[in-house]
């Protein structure tokens, strides 16, 4: 056994490496890998890959984003990465030994990867990157056998001119990765003038390669030597993606120039090292409020109302888009009425947040809308955030949503060209394939579950403009259009009391009378108990069908209220949850909503 | 690149799969369907071949024998149909002010059927123009994703960028005029964070301020004098706003508009009361070929959003004297739109001075978001307007340009789908009679269009290839040095 591991230890650990990672994203971190999924759409198809290998890093990007659609299913996308980080770690071990590093070392060379799990902390991060730098560890390695078994300049030489192009186009800026390595290398195998000036013509080939380029291009020089599709952001290149490139290029050769020494404090020194950065610095790398939201919205994506619900009393949600998703989600089980106030409430934007110019919070919103009957917006929401991918890449999650919204339309020649497309990605084609045969069946779309109902919810004859500060009268027209849509009056009264407008409640709640309700909801009827008190002295006089707990509830906050308005006890369950402690003392909605500017164009 | 690759893989294709003509097909007595519906189309000597798919449904292959009126014969055959460029341009020179038909075989569950043969009619009148200029960008709302001003080589399928916005990240280009087809003038528009007007003269290139504090807004919808010492601008406080029913999306009105030339050579803008008035919205100007003419669109101006239904455009003219940039003293009424219920935009007259050709909708400014939207044509001797029934369709067709020999007119249209708007081509002949047009070619159409998520915007004619740097565009957008403009 002894024998065993100290033969296979460092396959062990490079092994523990992957199942890390696999476990990282497998479980807490497996919404980032829907994130990731679907901001692109990998089609099947040579035009596709010709738009891709036609910029440089085109191979690199086309791998990974093959790669990047099996996110969509979690464990699939996690054990890529898990692959992927095992292979680059085994690879900078392999070209560190054969630059001369110590076994004594191996341990060190977790660190360039771990540099990159904490870099892909960043959401924006794209596997490009890491394609790329394995690309780039293999041409390493490939260079030292070609110096290892020739002599001479020539082979080397002639290796470099046809490799640095090839790694450039197909792989993209980590050529820098790949000849700052080749400096290095040479720099450290022989420091004679004629190898230095070598050296430096290798380096300017490198550099003219990529301007040269730049003339075909069109494509802003930083962005040829900082790599098209390694960031999705097209602004900048953050410094931690030149560090990690950096870090890839020299540790090969810092590595073999350390001493080979024996020494249990060293041992100790490598795994503190390893344990620090990989516990921590990853920890540290991976903002929790930006892996909230992208939570909620997997959340939303797999309609696990409860989960979001659980969520949001576990930690409350407090940003527009995750109280949005978290009232969406009482809405779906038909409790936003019901449990309104038992959340956080920021005002009318914790259900119809603001609109902005991102790809990620229009995307909740555009649920919101679809499942209102809103399609229009909802459509207009999904192609918003689509066009808001800085990369400019499409998304299925997206394209799936725009075609929804074409179809309930009526607009099938737009759905059927989207569908098309949607043929020739993996997990989507058979979702496009079953919406092909349904387009040619008008009674098989009004008979769907979901098309045939938010038909039936949409406006269908009372056109408007959108106004965000009228959502009431939208909602008000889609309700009185179609007096089954329980979210639109749900929505309706719950826009009033976020609003603190409690004489367009009264004017609106009787309309409830006509939803399909077995009870007055908990917040109506809280606010109804106040209402009546105000003018009325006798509780058992209240005309309306109210439970005793909520009746008791209501009075003895408003008794506590009349008391002492700043009572601690206010703040304490169950006044807290109570809608009056909304209207009475929290801050929220004290500022109504402000009215969206209309949309300039120039 | 990509198109060199996929020349390549085309190449291969061709030589993989070659069809002969079928013996002993079965005859069907109707017309070939095939995408796009080139069948009795005109087109003028030495366009790109009209390759194009079957549409009828599950096929083996397919094989086409275009003969020429005037002699000269071709073939293509396979899954989709691709005439070799050089051998159709020479069927095309042969049979010009004749015709080409096209016999269409296809097989099916093993079995060759021979449709009924078509003509593609070849114009007597020349296309004088190299291409193509346009900018393709996806159909949404406010936020745009990539986009770019291209052209393209109308005798093959080459299309190339003059500039994308992959070169400054979040711009926005538009408006890319020309000075009659010849791009030795030209100007465009950056939207965004590094927002300029550019205004390009023999290869110097200037960016100008924006936006002007004795304007409303920003420069907008420009068209050259013909004389190039002059660009007329509007200037606009455009907004947009999205309906709730299906079968409309966006609704884009302007809240102020005026209109103004620009001079060049002094950055100074020529304003006139006149054309800059409190209680109408002045738009799309454009010089008569002559230069002495301003015409432009103009209509109430009306309370937005409450009334933007009854906002109607007309087209209206002012004499312009280009020897000392004045404007005249009265304004005429060219085409009363208003009194129809209906609002005419996009007035574009053609070179020869015939014609004034035009967009008619229900309301507003903006057609393109308008299915009612539809191309008139004003005969400018008789005064007689009329609906361009022949090149109309019930989807939106707008924005249209005329070659230089105002025989050939380039529009965009929906009618594909409803929401993709595509280029098309047509003849107006010495009479007035205009041709069905025709779908911008490409190879292997079907698929091209369909894979194709971009609509195309403001199509022009291009004498020649436009020669632009966009490298040291970009780099001057970013730089943020502006010219300002002075009002003479």
């Amino acid at each position: 056994m002894k024998k065993l591991i100290s033969k296979y230890w460092t396959w062990a650990l490079s092994l523990l490496l992957g199942v890390s990672v696999y476990l990282f994203w497998a479980y807490p971190y497996k919404s980032v890998l829907s994130y990731q999924e679907q901001y692109q759409l990998f089609l099947f198809g040579e035009d596709y890959f010709l738009e891709r290998i036609s910029l440089p890093g085109g191979l690199a990007d086309y791998i990974a984003e093959f790669l990047t659609q099996f996110y969509y299913i979690p464990v699939f996308g996690a054990a890529i990465l898990g692959v992927v980080f095992f292979c680059l770690q085994r690879l900078t071990w392999v070209v560190s030994r054969r630059c001369g590093a110590d076994i004594q070392w191996f341990r060190l060379s977790f660190v360039p990867a771990l540099i990159l799990w904490m870099y892909m902390g960043d959401e924006n991060v794209l596997l490009c990157f890491a394609i790329s730098l394995l690309a780039a560890l293999e041409f390493m390695l490939h260079y030292i056998i070609v110096c290892d078994h020739t002599k001479g300049y020539a082979a080397k030489a002639l290796y470099i001119l046809l490799c640095v192009p090839l790694v450039y186009w197909l792989f993209g800026a980590n050529v820098l990765t790949f000849i700052g390595f080749v400096a290095f290398y040479e720099l450290k195998r022989e420091k004679s003038l004629s190898n230095l000036s070598l050296t430096s013509q290798f380096v300017l080939y490198t550099l003219l390669t990529i301007l040269v380029s730049s003339y075909y291009l069109q494509y802003p020089l930083f962005r040829l030597y900082g790599g098209i599709n390694y960031y999705r952001y097209p602004a900048y290149i953050p410094f931690l993606q030149i560090t990690t490139m950096v870090l890839f290029a020299v540790f090969p050769i810092l590595t073999s120039v350390l001493p080979k020494m024996k020494m249990r404090i060293l041992e100790i020194t490598e795994i503190a090292i390893i344990a620090v950065l990989g516990f921590y610095g990853v920890k540290a790398s991976f903002n929790p409020q930006k892996y909230d939201l992208i939570e909620y919205d997997y959340l939303v994506r797999g309609e696990q109302w409860n989960k979001i619900i659980i969520k949001a009393k576990q930690k409350p949600a407090d940003t527009p888009m995750s109280v949005s998703i978290v009232n969406l989600a009482l809405s779906q089980r038909e409790e936003l009425a019901d449990r309104l106030f038992e959340f956080y409430q920021n005002g009318a934007e914790g259900l119809f947040p603001s609109f902005t110019r991102d790809m990620v919070s229009p995307v909740p919103t555009s649920e919101i809308f679809y499942r209102l009957g809103m399609i229009n917006d909802a459509e207009r929401y999904a192609f918003e955030a689509q066009e808001a991918i800085p990369n400019y890449r499409k998304s299925g999650r997206l394209t799936k949503r725009i075609i929804d919204c074409e179809i309930i339309n009526g607009n099938y020649g737009v759905a059927r060209k989207h569908l098309k497309r949607l043929q020739k990605s993996m997990y989507y084609d058979t979702w496009a394939e079953n919406r092909l045969v349904m387009l040619k069946d008008e009674k098989a779309i009004n008979a769907d579950p979901v098309y045939g109902k938010l038909r039936a919810f949409r406006e269908k004859k009372q056109d408007f403009l959108f106004s965000d500060q009228e959502m009431d009268q939208m909602l008000g027209l889609l309700l009185t259009g179609n007096m089954e849509n329980k979210m639109a009056y749900e929505y309706l009264i719950s826009y009033e009391l976020l609003q603190k407008d409690l004489d367009r409640f009264m004017e609106y709640y009787p309309l409830g009378q006509y939803i399909s309700y077995n009870h007055i909801p908990k917040a109506i009827q809280e606010i109804l108990i106040g209402n009546w008190m105000k003018t009325h002295s006798n509780p058992s006089s209240i005309p309306y069908s109210v439970d005793s707990s909520t009746l008791n509830t209501t009075l003895n906050f408003m008794s506590l209220y009349t008391k002492n308005p700043n009572s601690p006890d206010l703040n304490l369950v169950p006044y807290v949850n109570n809608a009056w402690h909304y209207m009475l003392i929290s801050n929220s909605g004290m500022e109504k909503k402000e009215k969206e500017k209309m949309k300039d164009i120039y | 690149m990509k198109n060199y690759l996929l020349n390549i893989f085309v190449l291969l294709a061709i030589c993989s799969c070659t069809v002969s003509k079928p013996e002993n097909a079965e005859i069907v007595n109707e017309q070939p369907p095939i995408y796009p519906d080139y069948i009795g189309v005109t087109i003028p000597v030495e366009i790109a071949p009209l390759d194009f798919d079957y549409n009828g449904g599950e096929f083996e292959t397919m094989y086409v024998l275009a003969k020429g009126s005037n002699g000269g014969e071709l073939s293509a055959g396979g899954t989709t149909i691709e005439f070799d460029i050089d051998d159709w341009h020479e069927l095309t020179r042969k049979n010009q002010g004749g015709n080409i038909s096209m016999t269409v075989y296809v097989k099916k569950d093993g079995k060759w059927k021979q449709y009924q043969d078509f003509n593609v009619f070849v114009s007597n009148y020349p296309l004088e123009e190299w291409g193509l200029t346009y900018r393709r960008i996806a159909p949404g709302y406010e936020v745009y994703g990539k986009l770019g001003l291209y052209q393209r080589d109308l005798s093959n399928f080459d299309e190339t960028p003059i500039i994308e916005n992959t070169s400054v990240a979040g711009a926005c280009f538009n408006c890319h005029t020309s000075n009659r087809t010849n791009p030795d003038q030209f100007t465009f528009h950056v939207r965004g964070d590094h927002g300029a007007t550019m205004v390009q003269q023999n290869g110097n290139r200037e960016w100008l301020k924006a936006r002007n504090d004795s304007l409303h807004g920003s420069m907008v919808y420009p068209y050259w004098h013909p004389s190039g010492k002059y660009c007329a601008y509007s200037t606009n406080q455009t907004h947009q706003s999205f309906h709730a029913v299906r079968g409309e999306r966006i609704e884009v009105f302007d809240q102020a508009s005026d209109v103004f030339v620009y001079d060049p050579n002094t950055h100074e803008l020529l304003l006139d009361t006149l054309l800059m008035t409190p209680d109408h919205y002045e738009t799309y100007p454009v010089f008569s070929p002559d230069g002495k003419t301003l015409y432009f669109c103009s209509s109430e101006a009306k309370p937005i959003p409450s009334e933007y239904k009854e906002i109607r455009y007309n087209i209206c003219k002012i004499d312009f004297n280009a020897e000392n940039g004045t404007y005249g003293e009265k304004i005429d009424t060219v085409f009363n739109a208003s009194i129809l219920g209906k609002s005419a935009t996009h007035p574009r007259p053609s070179y020869d001075g015939k014609y004034i050709m035009f967009t008619l909708s229900d309301y507003g400014c903006f057609p393109i978001w308008h299915n009612e939207a539809d191309n008139w044509i004003l005969n400018l001797k008789t005064g007689e307007a009329k609906p361009m029934k022949e090149a109309n369709s019930s989807q939106t067709d707008s924005w249209h340009n005329w070659n230089i020999n105002s025989h050939w007119f380039v529009f965009t249209s929906r009618r594909g789908n409803g929401l993709y708007t595509r280029l098309y081509l047509a003849q107006i002949d010495d009479h007035g009679n205009i041709s069905k047009p025709f779908l911008l070619p490409q190879k292997n159409p079907a698929t091209y269009y369909d894979a194709l998520i971009d609509s195309y915007n403001t199509p022009d004619f291009t004498s020649r290839k436009v020669e632009f740097d966009s490298h040291s565009a970009a780099r001057e957008i970013t730089s943020e040095n502006r010219i300002p403009t002075t009002v003479k």
